[in-house]
């Protein structure tokens, strides 16, 4: 369905062994978008190019400006959602897609360019050579500086230790959604995919249902357009919602079990 | 007493042929009636049986005219939670809908193109 000119020119000089061992996978790059017509070719560009094998799934989630047919000029396969139904239900849109196509492996990447898509390769390979069921790229994993403003840094420690507590194991990039996932865990969130704030959410979730998870150090850029959800001045209250959820989602019912 | 009994009758007996009527005419599911008919027929129970109301009022210490109130008030409050579970329910049905809607699309698009690739014509 991808384009194959790149393929083809891939397949005649594989360029390391590890790309080799790559192929083997069927991938899909899941691009959730909301009006990210500026920054969504670059992304889909960078992505063909580092990794030719992978499929990419644009989901427009109902925008108003040209990123749906920006993402179809670039090759990408577009999902268009009729009205912005939001960033979970997005999400989960793809993660049914994925499962329904037969996808081994499916890596969500943000659209406004603040991951690296050269990087999903470091996510994959943790996924397939350490038995674990998601890889998170974390951007905080090694003591390297990023620009974020106080409140920021102040929710990213609070919900990085409440969330390393719940999952028993250190966590600390909980917001982050640079992830990659396997077979089992792309059924469990076509099932069920946390609507409200998904990123810290499933985690809790796929914790409870039997999941495991690993996080890996990435390098992630400012964003470089549209804008992002979460405004400095509404951090806090921000905050205190991720964490109502997070408990709220203590006490739910688990919708999928791991076999 | 009785001037309360007949105005609490009549409106219990006015709801109860709304409800009915919109039932009849279909405007209105049997599934989302059941609440209104229940609080219909327990008011025309306490305007015809006014001293039930009256041990109730004695028994928890209460006007008269606010337990008729606090009861309207908890199945008002029922109807409306039941309300909230129904649209919840909807909204996520309308997600999946929505959902599925956006994948067959996809795959109606690539079968159109296939087909304009194999007959030969521009679309």
């Amino acid at each position: 369905m991808q384009d194959t000119k790149l393929k083809k020119e891939y397949l005649k000089e594989p360029k390391d062994f590890f790309d080799a061992r790559f192929s083997q996978y069927k991938i899909l790059v899941i691009i959730p978008a909301y009006n990210e017509a500026e920054t969504i070719g670059r992304v889909i560009e960078k992505t063909q190019q580092s990794l030719p094998f992978t499929d990419i799934l644009v989901v427009n989630d109902g925008s108003s400006d040209s990123t749906s047919a920006i993402s179809r000029q670039k090759g990408a396969m577009v999902l268009d959602l009729s009205y912005n139904l939001g960033i979970g239900a997005a999400m989960q849109t793809g993660y049914k897609f994925a499962y329904r196509m037969g996808y081994d492996i499916a890596v969500q990447c943000d659209a406004d360019g603040q991951h690296h898509p050269a990087q999903i390769k470091k996510l994959v390979d943790t996924l397939t050579n350490d038995g674990v069921d998601m890889v998170l790229g974390s951007r905080y994993l090694r003591k390297k500086r990023f620009r974020s403003d106080v409140f920021r840094k102040l929710g990213v420690l609070m919900f990085s230790r409440v969330l390393s507590v719940i999952v028993r194991q250190r966590l600390t990039d909980t917001t982050s959604g640079f992830r990659a996932v396997n077979r089992e865990l792309i059924k469990s969130f076509s099932t069920f995919y946390p609507s409200d704030y998904p990123e810290p959410e499933a985690l809790v979730l796929l914790h409870r249902e039997g999941f495991t998870m690993k996080e890996v150090s990435v390098n992630m850029s400012s964003r470089k357009g549209g804008n992002s959800s979460i405004t400095w001045w509404r951090s806090i209250y921000y905050m205190a919602k991720v964490l109502l959820a997070i408990f709220i989602d203590l006490c739910k019912k688990i919708p999928y079990k791991k076999n | 007493m009785l001037k309360i009994q007949i105005i609490i009758g009549t409106v219990s007996i006015l709801l109860l042929v709304t409800v009915f009527e919109l039932i009849r005419r279909g405007r209105l599911k049997e599934e989302y009636s059941l609440l209104w008919l229940l609080s219909g027929v327990v008011i025309l129970i306490f305007s015809i049986f006014p001293n039930l109301l009256l041990i109730i009022s004695q028994a928890l210490g209460m006007f008269y005219l606010t337990v008729l109130f606090v009861i309207s008030f908890l199945f008002l409050l029922l109807i409306v939670l039941h309300f909230s579970t129904v649209i919840s329910r909807l909204s996520e049905r309308n997600k999946e809908l929505t959902q599925e809607l956006s994948i067959l699309g996809f795959k109606f698009k690539e079968l159109d193109k296939r087909f304009h690739e194999l007959t030969g014509e521009s679309q």
